[in-house]
């Protein structure tokens, strides 16, 4: 735990960290902010298909709405903020020479990699609340409360949640959000260990998530069959928790996907590190 | 010869049915000609493939000829067509008429019109009503055009002197584009789609001829 | 007695300890004993495998074959145990530049105990950066943190500190203090100190014992009197009369002048024969005021490793 202590005073005691965060904060003021003032626009390019048939009253352009629109914006740019930090976590020791004050020490280096790493999810981990947490606050500040209008994932369809039962989803999609990222996360984190510098770990991550998610997204048959076993392909599976009724099977089974490769990932990450030679 | 007398006959039976049919048009406006206003909750539940949401009830204010105000705390979702009873929209002004059936509807007497519109462009589509022509009381309507087809059954009850829609069924077949807006990443091209399904309205605590002003109908919204 | 004991116990001893990168052994077969209370010094030229020893001493590095045992455990069987008497700095003592030196001396000492506050501003003290306890290490000159890094080092407690090249790029201040330091904590603290270095002078000055090695090769190891007293033969020598001393030298066959200065002369003698000297000159009435080693660990160490050094 004391461990974990340090590296977290040490993680938090350096800018880059605050890269992700203030990124963050300025997408998402801009974000609002831009929206409210184009609200009456984005909620006729939003219901003009619906409005045709169908009166509509009440507070559709709200912060939750809000919410889950910057999240499904900014999925593929929070895995990059993430990397910044996870893929410097570890190599960042061998950059500064720190490494060879670090590894002399009593604990053992399995210890000393298992808390780099709960600090990477630590970090993660308040990234994408720090996320949540300001889209809504924000977005219930600048457009209000009400019920969530939203597309149903992966077919045609409206979902219509009532808002008493958004926070809860919310807080759910966060959960499962972080649980996603973590695996981006572990990714770097296993680069990380490898490298002797954060560059590489941060520009081998986003090479494996944008090649996966091209390959899992390439209109032909051949590709189509390979999505199914890359981890891309269950990264926003967050989304599922707005849909209605929650399709907790698939959730489930999304959730224990990305878990086996993070967990996989970390074993890699500690069995290289473990018998690494330090040589810088 | 006898065929010049089969057309006058004929020619005469279709002038007297046009006459029929509007005389019932104009049963039915004089029978709401008081209806100054009206005031509804509805509660709506939706059985539609593709639109997931719970039932939702809002107040609903009506004024004729084609005023209305939706008031919900909650974001709601009413269909336009045959979802809110106006029937100062069936003006036989506006309509050539053809009285298709004179038929027997829950044991009264109806008769089913067709109701073209006459200025195309500000009514595209055509309607069918099965009017209870002993109560004067649209119970079935059905509109059709290119892209939408909408069918309504009406049940009434009585408020005041007027018979008004305690439910209304409707069956819809509409088109729907999703906008880019609500679809997410990854998701397929959006083509179009169609929304069908059912949609059952209860109307209940009316309050008739309340004195509604056109003010609190706001002014007709801009579109870019 | 006591210290005669203490001085057997061996608290590092390497076993054909071997490394091999790809093709290249970096160290092969390195057999080293260091004792309790030793100034160890490990002494070779650069690229000779010092580092790489250290290295596997402080298990940065796996060993390809052999074993290290640290008072008398096998180190990687007992690697915390062991770990936790020792501490060591490899090559340039890096820091966490963004933190300050309070808070570097805290975390990394927390790693082997729980460090007082009082216990790190003490330290501090003794390597003399108290005053600059709370400044970011980023703005530290490199004899500041290589004090830093002697001082993470003792906050420790350990028994056996390793120091690798401790006084590289240091100005000759810097270095002095350094030694000056080395020897105190070896003398104040009982402390056991390894150290590597490529300057022979330097290794004159600290060592009690040594080793010297080249091309990952173990050529030599003993006592630095030892080692001396076997190859060292020019002495620089100060003695009154000076004329008269000089005269008797000219009579000794097994003593040769090599240069006469104003006050000083430089002589080469057989090897062992250095105190006979000595004492023949105070037995003729000459009183000598110097009589030092000229130079002689360098030329050991030229001869040990076939005259590959740097100085």
């Amino acid at each position: 735990m004391k461990l974990v202590w340090f590296e977290t005073v040490k993680t938090f005691s350096r800018w880059r960290t605050y890269i992700g965060f203030s990124v963050i904060a300025l997408i998402v003021i801009i974000t609002e902010v831009v929206m409210r003032l184009s609200a009456d626009e984005i909620l006729y390019r939003m219901l003009r298909s619906l409005e045709k048939d169908f009166l509509i009253s009440g507070n559709v352009l709200n912060g939750w709405f809000v919410t889950a629109f910057i999240m499904n914006s900014l999925h593929i740019h929070i895995p990059f903020l993430i990397t910044l930090v996870a893929g410097d976590m570890v190599s960042s020791e061998a950059t500064s020479g720190t490494v060879r004050l670090l590894l002399i020490r009593p604990p053992s280096r399995s210890r000393i990699i298992a808390a780099k790493y709960i600090t990477t999810l630590f970090y993660t981990a308040g990234l994408v609340l720090f996320l949540g947490l300001l889209c809504i606050l924000l977005g219930m500040t600048l457009f209000g409360s009400g019920d969530l209008i939203i597309h149903h994932y992966g077919r045609f369809g409206i979902i219509y949640l009532e808002e008493a039962e958004i926070p809860v989803r919310m807080l759910l999609a966060f959960m499962a959000a972080i649980w996603s990222m973590m695996t981006v996360a572990s990714i770097a984190f296993l680069l990380s260990t490898l490298a002797e510098n954060s560059v590489g770990p941060i520009i081998g991550t986003m090479a494996v998530v944008v090649v996966f998610l091209v390959i899992g997204n390439f209109p032909l048959d051949f590709f189509r069959s390979l999505k199914p076993y890359l981890f891309t392909t269950y990264l926003t599976f967050w989304q599922r928790f707005l849909d209605d009724p929650i399709p907790w099977q698939q959730i489930g089974s999304a959730a224990a996907i990305l878990g086996l490769h993070s967990i996989l990932l970390f074993l890699i990450a500690l069995g290289v590190y473990s018998r690494k030679d330090i040589k810088s | 010869m006898w065929f010049i007398y089969v057309l006058l006959l004929f020619s005469a039976g279709w002038a007297f049915a046009q006459d029929d049919a509007v005389r019932y048009l104009d049963a039915l406006e004089r029978k709401y000609s008081a209806l100054k206003d009206y005031t509804v909750d509805v509660r709506v539940h939706f059985d539609m493939e593709g639109f997931n949401a719970p039932d939702m009830q809002a107040r609903l204010y009506f004024k004729p000829p084609d005023k209305m105000k939706v008031e919900s705390k909650k974001v709601f979702f009413f269909p336009k067509e045959g979802g809110i009873f106006n029937p100062f929209m069936f003006k036989k002004e506006a309509f050539d008429i053809r009285l298709l059936e004179e038929m027997t509807y829950d044991n009264r007497k109806a008769v089913k019109l067709k109701l073209y519109p006459k200025d195309t462009k500000k009514m595209k589509q055509s309607f069918v009503l099965i009017l209870d022509i002993e109560s004067h009381q649209i119970r079935e309507f059905h509109t059709s055009s290119e892209e939408k087809e909408v069918k309504g059954v009406i049940e009434y009850g009585k408020f005041k002197e007027f018979d008004l829609p305690t439910r209304i069924e409707l069956h819809l077949d509409l088109p729907f584009k999703e906008s880019f807006e609500m679809r997410e990443f990854g998701q397929p091209a959006a083509v179009p789609q169609r929304v069908t399904g059912k949609v059952e309205i209860s109307y209940s605590n009316y309050r008739v001829n309340s004195g509604l002003r056109d003010e609190m109908f706001g002014s007709p919204k801009k579109k870019k | 007695m006591m210290e005669e004991i203490l001085q057997r116990e061996i608290v590092l001893r390497t076993l054909g300890l071997s490394k091999r990168f790809g093709k290249r052994w970096a160290v092969r077969n390195l057999n080293l004993e260091v004792h309790r209370g030793d100034i160890f010094c490990f002494l070779g030229p650069n690229g000779a495998g010092k580092s790489t020893a250290i290295r596997m001493i402080l298990t940065l590095l796996r060993p390809t074959s052999g074993s290290i045992e640290m008072f008398g455990k096998d180190l990687h069987q007992n690697r915390q145990d062991v770990l936790s008497r020792v501490c060591g700095i490899v090559e340039k003592p890096d820091f966490y530049l963004y933190l300050s030196a309070y808070k570097n001396l805290q975390i990394l000492g927390s790693m082997n105990r729980s460090v007082r506050s009082d216990e790190i501003m003490e330290i501090l003290d003794v390597v003399g950066l108290k005053s600059r306890a709370f400044e970011k290490v980023r703005t530290f000159s490199h004899g500041m943190k290589q004090r830093l890094g002697i001082a993470q080092a003792l906050l420790t407690q350990p028994e056996l500190i390793i120091l690798d090249e401790p006084t590289t790029g240091l100005d000759p201040q810097g270095m002095k203090e350094i030694r000056e330091l080395i020897k105190r904590l070896s003398h104040e603290r009982s402390m056991t100190i390894f150290l590597s270095s490529h300057l022979l002078s330097e290794v004159e000055l600290v060592a009690t014992r040594m080793a010297v090695i080249n091309k990952g090769e173990l050529l030599a190891q003993d006592t630095v009197s030892e080692l001396l007293g076997k190859e060292a033969t020019d002495y620089t020598l100060q003695a009154f009369p000076f004329h008269s001393a000089l005269e008797l030298m000219g009579s000794l066959t097994w003593v040769k002048v090599l240069s006469v200065g104003n006050d000083a002369m430089e002589v080469r003698v057989e090897p062992g024969q250095a105190p006979e000297l000595n004492k023949y000159l105070v037995t003729h009435g000459i009183s000598v005021s110097s009589f030092s080693p000229h130079r002689s660990l360098e030329d050991f160490f030229l001869k040990v490793t076939g005259g590959k050094s740097e100085i």
